[in-house]
């Protein structure tokens, strides 16, 4: 796994930093049911069910600005204290980037698969 | 030639129909998940085998609703429609003593093993018992749990959709597009979970939140 501080090298070519615009991979199928994400990797066939936070920063993870925009808008969305808020939103980055949903970025680990029934008994 | 029992040759030939209709769902996500109706509204039972989903819909549907089936629902990913797979209806041995009254149904069905199932034609319960399909109103997961209290707790639509997915035969083909027409269902579905020891309060519990759902859907 990656660790939480912006800057930390992450299997792949790119590093996730402030100036790193997250994207998620053309591949990877979200949506959000009352407020919570659930994001769908097909490479490892695995669901993610992401909490509210994660399902916040997931939303400004769209390939329009940097971590470091996504920690600013989140910073006035929130309260708390906001540099809690900043290295909780670099840690939940690094981690969409870790199990392979960020276009750039190898996942560190083998996700689990989702589980799926056999069809016949 | 190897000699086959009459039970084990009628198994198969359930096994035989079930892939048949997995392999032809087409445009349908199918999800192993029991379903009944009642007013066009479905209460949709995804669920593992061994979780109680026959005996459970065998129970709605005695008590009045329609029956789509105790395996297999296809959600259309187009319209978001549910149907479901109408087979007989099959009890294991665990089940045959709170559904007692059905085991008169299925005379002329061949009798099986002590070890397998009855398995109970829909029709046989009542002339109108099997409907064609409806829109999910309620998504309940089911558990057996012999010795803890039958409860129906509601649960977030985020983690009614991952239960569904895990109880889907053909999500990873579809992949987005499965996703999303899971999202759109349960955007007009309340998600329940249920702890199941009594067939009757469970059927209770449901059937009283299906109304309550059906004014949710229209409304």
């Amino acid at each position: 796994m990656t660790g939480d501080s912006p800057g930390d090298a992450v299997p792949g070519d790119a590093v996730i930093d402030d100036a790193f615009v997250p994207r998620p991979r053309a591949e990877v199928a979200w949506v959000e049911l009352d407020g919570e994400g659930v994001v769908y990797e097909p490479r490892s066939e695995t669901l993610h069910r992401l909490n509210a936070t994660a399902t916040a920063v997931w939303r400004g993870c769209d390939g329009s600005a940097p971590v470091s925009a996504i920690v600013t808008a989140l910073v006035r969305s929130y309260s708390g204290d906001a540099g809690e808020i900043a290295r909780q939103v670099r840690e939940v980055v690094q981690s969409f980037g870790a199990l392979g949903l960020l276009e750039g970025i190898e996942p560190a680990v083998p996700a689990a698969p989702l589980r799926t029934p056999r069809p016949y008994p | 030639m190897e000699r086959v029992l009459p039970g084990s040759a009628v198994a198969h030939l359930v096994w035989e129909v079930n892939r048949a209709v997995a392999d032809h769902a087409g445009d349908h996500l199918l999800l192993h998940a029991a379903a009944a109706e009642r007013d066009g509204a479905v209460v949709l039972l995804p669920a593992p085998r061994e979780s109680g989903k026959s005996t459970l819909v065998a129970g709605l549907v005695r008590a009045g609703m329609r029956y789509l089936t105790d395996e297999a629902t296809a959600v259309s990913l187009t319209s978001g429609g549910v149907t479901g797979f109408a087979k007989p209806i099959g009890l294991d041995p665990g089940s045959w003593q709170v559904l007692a009254d059905l085991e008169p149904l299925t005379a002329g069905a061949p009798a099986p093993l002590p070890s397998m199932q009855w398995l109970v034609p829909p029709l046989a319960l009542r002339p109108d018992s099997v409907a064609t399909g409806g829109r999910a109103a309620i998504v309940v997961l089911p558990c057996y749990r012999a010795d803890a209290p039958t409860v129906l707790q509601p649960i977030p639509r985020a983690e009614a959709l991952v239960a569904m997915a895990e109880s889907s035969f053909n999500f990873h083909a579809l992949g987005g597009r499965a996703l999303h027409a899971l999202a759109a269902l349960l955007r007009d579905a309340t998600c329940f979970r249920l702890d199941v020891s009594d067939l009757d309060t469970a059927c209770n519990a449901i059937s009283e939140a299906m109304p309550l759902a059906s004014r949710e859907v229209s409304g």
